[in-house]
This record gives C-alpha cells, structure tokens and sequence, in this order.
C-alpha cells in the first residue's frame, strides 16, 4: 500500500549516502547565489558609513585608550545587526519563497532528502553572511587602522609634554607602549600557580621570636591543628579531656604603650590592656567557624567558643564526647573521624602565634599527648577565595602571587612596560577611597612597589617597567592599606596580563563568533520557515530572537508562575502540532511524540521544584547563583527549563574589543555549540519538512 | 518477474480540505489507471479537472486522500523513483537568478552526476532544446515563456530519465515550438521513454498520444487509443492523388450504385499548424511558400529525426 505517512519526496531511502554531501552543496550554492543575486552586498558599504560615523561621534572619556576598543565594539555591533538582518529575514524567505514560486516542484521531485534542503538553505545562508561579513570587515579593519595611526600620534604628543622618562609615573608607561608600538595590542592573562599564600608583613624593626607561626587579629586568619591521629577521639568516651595551647600573644608596634606625657601621668593610671580573645573550635577538616555561639539551638552540640587568653599565654579547652549533652565552657567533639582544632585572633592590635609543639593533649586519667607539628596557617580549605583585610600600619597582611616562569618572548617584542592586571573585589565605603599596594619581588630579592587605588568591582590595570623584569619567576604581593576594608581574593585576582599575538587575528575571531551567531539565527529562520509562510516565519524567529536575547532577563526576574505560563505555552503548542499531524504521523511516532510530551512535562514539574519565596513574598524561580553548585541542577535550570537558544552566547565577550586575546578554545568550544545548535535545527527543521504537501 | 508497469493507480482519490479539516474540494475520485512502458499517454480534460492533481499525486507532491498509486514500481516521490523520472511543470517553476547553464548543472548535480558528465549533457541538452550561446549566459528572469519552457524541459532530461511527466508541454510555445515538442517527445518515446502528458490543447494530444484518458470533475470518463476512440465506424474515406474529373465522377457513381450515401467530395484542407510552418520554414530558407500536393494531418506517429537546433528563438 501507499504509504503517506512521511512524505515519500523526502525519504532517507534509495540513496547513496555519499551523496548528501554533494546534494547539500548543490542547494548550498544556489542559496548562495540568491544571496549574490538579489544584491544583498548593497548592504556593505551603509554598514561601514554607519559604523565610521557612529564611532566619530561617540563621545571618549580618553581616546589614547578607548579609541580602539570603541571602534572594534562598534564594529562588532555593526556586523551583529547584520547578521540579524540576513539570519532572521533573509533565512526566514528563503524556503516560503521557492514554495509559492512553486519551484520547489522541480527541487523535490528530484532525488534529495529534507534534510539536504534544510542544511544546504542553512550553509548557504552561512555563506552568504560570511561574504558579507569579510566585507564589512575588511572595512572596518581599515578604519581601526587609521583611528590606531592617529592615537599612536596623540600618545607620542602627550608623552612629550609629561617630560623625560626617569619622572614617568607607573601609569604613564602605558602612554609610551601606545606611543611605541600603538594601540593595536593583544594580551592574554597569566595565572599565579595556586592560590594566594597569606603572610604578615610585620615591618623591618618588628624582631619576633623565629620559629612561631602568627596570626593577625581580625582579619580572618586561622591557625590549625590536625587532631586526627591523635588519641583524642579515644580518650573522650571514657571522659573529658584538655587540649592545652601555649601561645605567644604579642602586642603590635604602634600598640606599645608610648612614652608616658609628663603632664597627665599621675591623673590618670595607665589602661589596662584588654585581655587577648580568640574563637576556638574543635571542627570537622573542611568545616569552618559557624554562626555565632549565642545563636546556637539549646540542647545542640557545641563545637565553638569565645575564650580569653590569660596573661601566661597557656589556654585550655575542654573537650567532651559528641553525644555529651553541652555544657558551657567544653567543646564537644565532632561526629567526624578526621578534625581540627582551630583558632581565630578576635581582638584587634594583636598577634597570637604559636610554635612546633604548643599543643598538649590531657586525658581523663592524666595521659598525655603532644602535638608536635607546626600548626597550619589557613588551612587548605579556605585558599580558594581569602579575605584580605585592610589596616594602614603594619603588621598587616599580604596576599602573595608567585608566578612560575614567564618566558621573555610572552611579554612581547618592542614594549618598555609590560602590564599587570588585577580584578579585586572590594568592599570599600563609597566614602572612602581605598588604597593598596602591589609590591613585585624578583628572585633576586629585589623589590619594587606601586601604589594604587582600587575601585569597587573593577579591574585595576598596572604596568612594570620592564628595566625591572624581563621574564622568569616574579612574585607579586598584595596589601589593602586601608582600614576596615576587606578584598576578597581568588587565585586569578591578581593576573600577569602578557602579550598575545597580532591584533587582527583577535579581531577575525570576533567577526567569526559573529558569524556563528548569523548562522545560528539563519538556522532558527529556515527552521520556522519549514512550516509557515515567510510572514507567519519572520514574526515567529523575531519573537524566538527577542525572548532569546531576553534570555538572561528572563532567567533571573521573572516569577516562576510566568516561566510555568511560558512551559505550559510551550507543550500546549506541541500539542496543537501533533493534532495536526495525527492523520499524517505513524504509530511509533506518535507514542515518542507523546513520551516527547511527558518529558516536556517532568522538566516542568523539576523546573517548579526550584521555586523560591522572594524577598517581596513573590514566588520566583531559583537565579542560577543561587543554585547549589550541583552542575545537572543547574543544566536543567539554565538550559532545559528555559529552553530558549541562548543566542547571545556566540556573540564576543567585551573584553574582545578590549584587546583581550580570545584563546583558540574557546572559538572552538563556540564553533561546536553553534555547529551542535545548527545541527538539531536542521534536524528539526528536516522532520518539520517531511511531513508538508510542497503542493499543497 | 514481468516488469511492472511504469505507471499504475488503484481507486486513488485526493481531498482538499479547508483549515478546519472540511473536505473543500474533491479534485480526484477513485482513478484506476495503467500506462504501458513506452507508450505516449495523454490527460485531457478541461480546467480543474484533475489532470494537475494526477500528476502531483504521483510525483509525491500532495498526499492521497484515498487510493494507491506506484510509479516504476515504487510509492510515488521516493527518492529511488525521482532518480528515474522526469518532470516538466505546467510552467517552469525554476530558480529565476540562475542561467540556463546553471539551472541545468545544478539539476545534474542533485542527481550526482560527475563534472565532466554535466558540462557535457548541458551542453547536449541545451543543443537539444535550441537555446544558443548567448541565451545560455542569461538569467532565467530574462528568458521569455518558451525559452523558459525549453530550460524547464532540458532540466527534466538531465537525468535521461525512464518516465516524463509534462504538464501542459506547449504551453506558451509558438507553432514552431509547439512543433519541436511535439516532435521531441515522439523522439523520445522512440527511445523507449513513457510519456504521460496532460494538455487541454486537444491538437497536440491527438497528434502525440497513443492512449488518452479524459477527465471531468476528477472522474474519469473515457480511456483508450486515440485511433480507436476517434474512429468513425460506419463513414468511409478514400484519399487520392492524380483523379480526373472522369474518374471522380465513376468513383462516385461506383459508389451510389453500391448502395452507399455520399456525405462529401471535395480536396481536403491542410492545418493551419501545416501552412504556417510552411510559411516561416522557406522564408527562413529563402524559397517561396507553396503547398505541396499531399494534404492531411501534420502529424506523424513514427518516430521523426531528432529535431535540429532552432536556435534561441521564443
């Protein structure tokens, strides 16, 4: 019998299978052609016109320095706004087109599959934005030359008048690298191996007794001792036991008492120092301090407390088993096999330190054990993301980089400075402005500083004179010199930024993500156009283009009701196609489309489990930041339950048009997304096609 | 196994249906139909007959409502079939920014064919169909109705396929073009092709077709040979050269003294086709155009030499 439930035009069999490429690029080239054809080049040189005069009349904050990435950005933006206009419009005609020219009667009549049409439409599409494309881009790169020319002069006559280069500041080596060798730049960022050491810088006429490690008070710094190999856990079942800490407390410089005033020295009796106060706790490994000891539920275990260092500097804390009911003043121990002992400086203007051996051990029967490792400063668990706190006096912390090494060529050919880059978080007061220090340390010991200010979520860009370094191991140490305030520090917070290559290939990578882009929106274009006519076509792939770009808006403020409004939309419409498609479809199609539908369905149901209470009492969807780092959950949020192409992916990052070089994998990685992307709608777009009456 | 026939239809039936599912129109009720490998068959009927419908149905392009239909063996439209057969739509559905070069390479290449293969059957193909060097270059856009039609039939020959389908083959084409197509296709039929034409022109059906179907309201209502169905069985026709008067005259006392009624005697008429392709051929060969001797119909059904090229005229 006849069967006419899949458009036998379009059957996958009765062909060679090698031929589907040669058929695809058949019907790629005459989409090409169109494109060629119907002079769509004409929008090539408007595109440049726009782009110079909206770069001309943009207003700079400082050309020397904004000028290129102004004009790249401009550029880029230009190419995105035609990529629209070709993937969405133009993609979007071409298969309505040759179905009411009806030459698709002599197109389908011969031996090619749907999807052959739907991916030949697609890569033609391609082909034609990339033309366009190189086009405007070959324009645009001979703009930005000139503009580079001209902000190479202006660099060299601002250098001029700052005066000869022994008075330079840090900043102005920046000025002569435009000067030298324009704007024109590329780097890339180099990590410090591991994360950020903290240390105490304590001053040069500070003299410690050696062998002690410290800590600083209020700043979040811990010292730590590993208890797991030790009797402890055994000794406590059969009672209470002690852990006796020797430490050294010591006042800081600028704490000492001064010189008593001639004056006022029998008013008034000298004030007593306040008694040195830690937190200790005896914690799982990788637990940290919790909430406040106050807080805690009555009857719960106590694994923290507040404890006063007496003047002998000899502290003891009292351990009890964890079933133990909590009694004030003992610790109880945690259920874990593997814990710490840990302690936190809590008042200011000290420094508590101790030694290999500080540690001792009492049981309930008067055994004893000593510790006899040095303890930890800031044990592993917390060297992700440090706190370093600010103070304007020493002793104070430093947050130490040290950066393997830097061979001479990754710092570039002709430059006199090579650049540091920094992204800080701070808390800084918005009426204060904070100040710090980065001092670089050369194997050699030798030292040189700058001093900066850095500004709340913004990356600070330094430069070294390269007299100073050219290349191998360097070290890079941080201070916050103001106080009260606090960084908060990353392993990549402090980054070498090294020189990347020539510019224009920076500048091809961004054209292309542009183009994947295109050609993913040309792939969402013949993908609607396979069902509708073009006018139906091109609202549709708007629409899915606007609530695309609206993506990330969408994800983070819209209440969860709506986006279940947006799901519901979505399997209702599914439905409404299957209905349609019920006289044309197979048996075993019509149970996927339906096993299609009761997955569509679980999503939404494990969509509205991450619902939340929002502050305003709205139920909202959980933003992704909020989702525990469980990276399916996350997935599913992201990418499932919205499920909208997240388009605006392909597009540069900003950095680009900074002069950020963009690493190879990563124009890979958005190759393969936007080739995946193409794929399934050219898919989706071949199955759309098969089951349509082309003369219908 | 007997090879089966390149074209069968079993009750089929196609429905048009309005948004709403409601059946519209009933463009084809229940057609059985068999078409024999290397005969001519023609479609004739009038406007919104079915003929179109037919051909779609079995090219894969619409769905039947009812019905099955095969083509060489094969559901209609599976690619295996396509690679096989030929299609000439009613008016030439072609991409307009391509050239004539162009057009037919890019058909070449959707049926695989090797570069070489292509450049070659273009060539032959564009000969065949009598557009010159220049009109090659052109894009389609420029092209008038018959040149159009003429790149329509070189495209549905690319593949030299088994089986054409023409729909409505001369429309738009000028006596002479008419003549070519006609000529053309009893070539090819020649050559051992099946031919299923639909035409409303009832001329050019008559002169090409071996067997007709005639369609009306998507019912079939006649099918046989042409020479059977056209056949007066009960007149008598003697056609004659080099008769005196005298001998007229006994002819037709011969024959009322055998009892028959004389219905006419006089010269027959050539077709107007016959005298204006008379006309034009010795204008074109500088002579003067006079009729020959011998009347009658213009066309023949033995297969003619392939026809010369006629160079890119409309």
């Amino acid at each position: 019998m006849h069967k006419h439930a899949d458009n036998p035009v379009y059957s996958t069999s009765g062909l060679p299978a090698g031929s589907f490429l040669r058929r695809t690029a058949a019907l790629a080239l005459v989409a090409w052609r169109h494109g060629m054809r119907m002079r769509l080049w004409v929008l090539v040189p408007p595109a440049i016109i726009v782009l110079i005069l909206a770069d001309l009349y943009s207003p700079r904050f400082d050309p020397v320095f904004e000028g290129i990435p102004a004009a790249v950005s401009t550029s880029l933006l230009v190419m995105t706004i035609l990529a629209i206009v070709v993937g969405i419009f133009f993609a979007t005609y071409a298969i309505p087109a040759e179905m009411e020219s009806k030459v698709a009667y002599s197109v389908v009549t011969k031996p090619v599959r749907a999807s052959e049409v739907v991916a030949g439409k697609v890569i033609g599409m391609s082909l034609v934005l990339a033309v366009m494309l190189a086009a405007v881009g070959v324009g645009a790169y001979g703009y930005i030359l000139v503009r580079a020319s001209a902000i190479q002069k202006l660099a060299a006559e601002r250098l001029a008048e700052a005066g000869p280069r022994a008075t330079y500041s840090a900043d102005l080596n920046a000025l002569e690298a435009v000067a030298d060798s324009g704007p024109l730049k590329t780097y890339r960022y180099y990590n410090a191996a591991g994360g950020p050491a903290i240390s105490i810088e304590m001053g040069p006429e500070w003299r410690g007794p050696a062998g002690v490690r410290w800590i600083l008070a209020e700043t979040g710094m811990r010292l730590a001792w590993r208890l797991t190999d030790t009797p402890l856990r055994q000794w406590v079942e059969s009672g209470p036991c002690r852990l006796c800490v020797s430490f050294l407390v010591s006042q800081m410089p600028e704490a000492q008492p001064a010189a008593p005033a001639p004056a006022d020295a029998k008013a008034k009796e000298p004030e007593k120092p306040a008694a040195p106060q830690v937190l200790a706790g005896v914690l799982a490994a990788g637990e940290d301090f919790g909430a406040d000891t106050a807080s805690q539920k009555p009857g719960s275990p106590i694994q923290q407390d507040t404890c006063d260092i007496p003047p002998s500097g000899e502290l003891v804390i009292t351990v009890i088993s964890p079933q133990a009911p909590p009694v004030k003043g003992a610790l109880n121990l945690p259920a874990s096999d593997d814990f710490v002992l840990k302690v936190m400086a809590l008042k200011s203007a000290k420094l508590v330190g101790a030694r290999a051996g500080s540690l001792k051990i009492l049981g309930p029967q008067g055994q004893e054990h000593l510790v006899a490792a040095l303890p930890e400063v800031n044990p592993a668990e917390q060297r992700r993301r440090v706190l370093l706190a600010g103070r304007s006096r020493l002793p104070r912390e430093a947050a130490i980089f040290r950066f393997a090494d830097v061979k001479p060529e990754w710092l570039g050919g002709k430059d006199t400075a090579f650049e540091a880059g920094f992204s800080l978080d701070s808390w800084t007061p918005p009426n204060i402005q904070a100040e710090a220090k980065l001092t670089f340390v050369r194997p050699d010991g030798r030292e040189k500083s700058l001093l900066f200010h850095p500004e709340s979520h913004h990356s600070t860009v330094l430069y070294l004179d390269r007299e100073f370094w050219r290349g191998g191991p360097l070290e890079a140490r941080l201070e916050s010199l103001t106080d009260d305030d606090n960084f908060g520090l990353l392993p990549e917070s402090v980054q070498l930024r090294l020189d990347a290559g020539p510019y224009v290939w920076n500048f091809a990578k961004g054209m292309m993500c542009v183009w994947f882009y295109g050609t993913v929106l040309a792939a969402i274009g013949v993908f609607v156009s396979t069902r509708v006519s073009w006018f139906v076509g091109i609202l549709t792939a708007s629409t899915l283009f606007l609530l695309s770009s609206l993506r990330p808006f969408l994800l983070h403020s819209t209440p969860a009701a709506m986006i279940g409004a947006y799901m519901l939309a979505i399997v209702a419409v599914q439905i409404a196609v299957l209905l349609f498609l019920r006289k044309r479809w197979a048996l075993w199609r019509r149970l996927g489309a339906v096993a299609g539908l009761l997955v569509l369905s679980g999503i939404f149901v494990f969509a509205a489990m991450s619902v939340e209470k929002g502050p305003f009492g709205e139920w909202r969807i959980r933003p992704p930041a909020m989702v525990p780092e469980w990276v399916p959950w996350k997935f599913f949020v992201e990418r499932v339950a919205l499920p909208l192409p997240d388009v605006a992916a392909f597009l540069p990052s900003d950095s680009l048009s900074m002069g950020q070089a963009m690493p190879p994998a990563d124009l890979g990685a958005t190759f393969l997304l936007a080739a995946l992307g193409v794929t399934l709608l050219v898919a989706a777009g071949a199955l759309m096609l098969r089951n349509r009456e082309v003369a219908a | 196994m007997a090879d089966p026939q390149p074209v069968e239809t079993l009750g089929l039936t196609k429905v048009y249906r309005d948004f709403w599912g409601r059946a519209k129109v009933h463009a084809l009720v229940g057609l059985d139909l068999a078409i024999d490998r290397g005969e001519i068959f023609g479609l004739l009927g009038p406007n919104g007959s079915g003929k179109s419908t037919t051909i779609k149905l079995l090219l894969g392009l619409i769905f039947p409502t009812a019905g099955k239909a095969s083509v060489l063996g094969h559901a209609p439209g599976t690619p295996a079939v396509n690679q096989r057969i030929g299609y000439l739509p009613e008016e030439s559905y072609l991409h307009r920014f391509l050239t004539g070069e162009e057009t037919v390479d890019f058909y070449g290449r959707l049926f695989g064919l090797p570069r070489k293969e292509r450049r070659r059957r273009t060539a032959e193909l564009l000969d065949l169909v009598g557009l010159d060097r220049r009109a090659r270059v052109r894009q389609l856009r420029e092209y008038s109705k018959g040149m159009s039609r003429r790149i329509g039939l070189a495209q549905a020959l690319v593949n030299d396929p088994e089986l054409l389908l023409l729909d409505e083959p001369t429309s738009g084409l000028d006596p002479i073009g008419t003549r070519e197509m006609k000529d053309l296709i009893l070539h090819l039929k020649a050559q051992g092709k099946t031919i299923l034409l639909s035409s409303h022109l009832l001329a050019d059906v008559q002169d090409v077709c071996d067997r007709i179907g005639i369609l009306d309201r998507g019912r079939l209502k006649e099918l046989g040979r042409v020479r059977d169905l056209l056949l007066v069985r009960d007149v008598f026709q003697l056609q004659a050269a080099g008769v005196t008067p005298q001998a007229r005259e006994a002819i037709l006392a011969a024959a009322r003294g055998a009892g028959a009624t004389i219905l006419s005697a006089e010269h027959p008429t050539t077709t107007l086709e016959e005298l204006f392709l008379r006309v034009v051929r010795a204008d074109a060969a500088g002579g003067t155009p006079h009729a020959p001797g011998r009347a009658g119909p213009s066309g023949t059904k033995d297969a003619p030499e392939p026809p010369a090229p006629a160079g890119g005229n409309a």
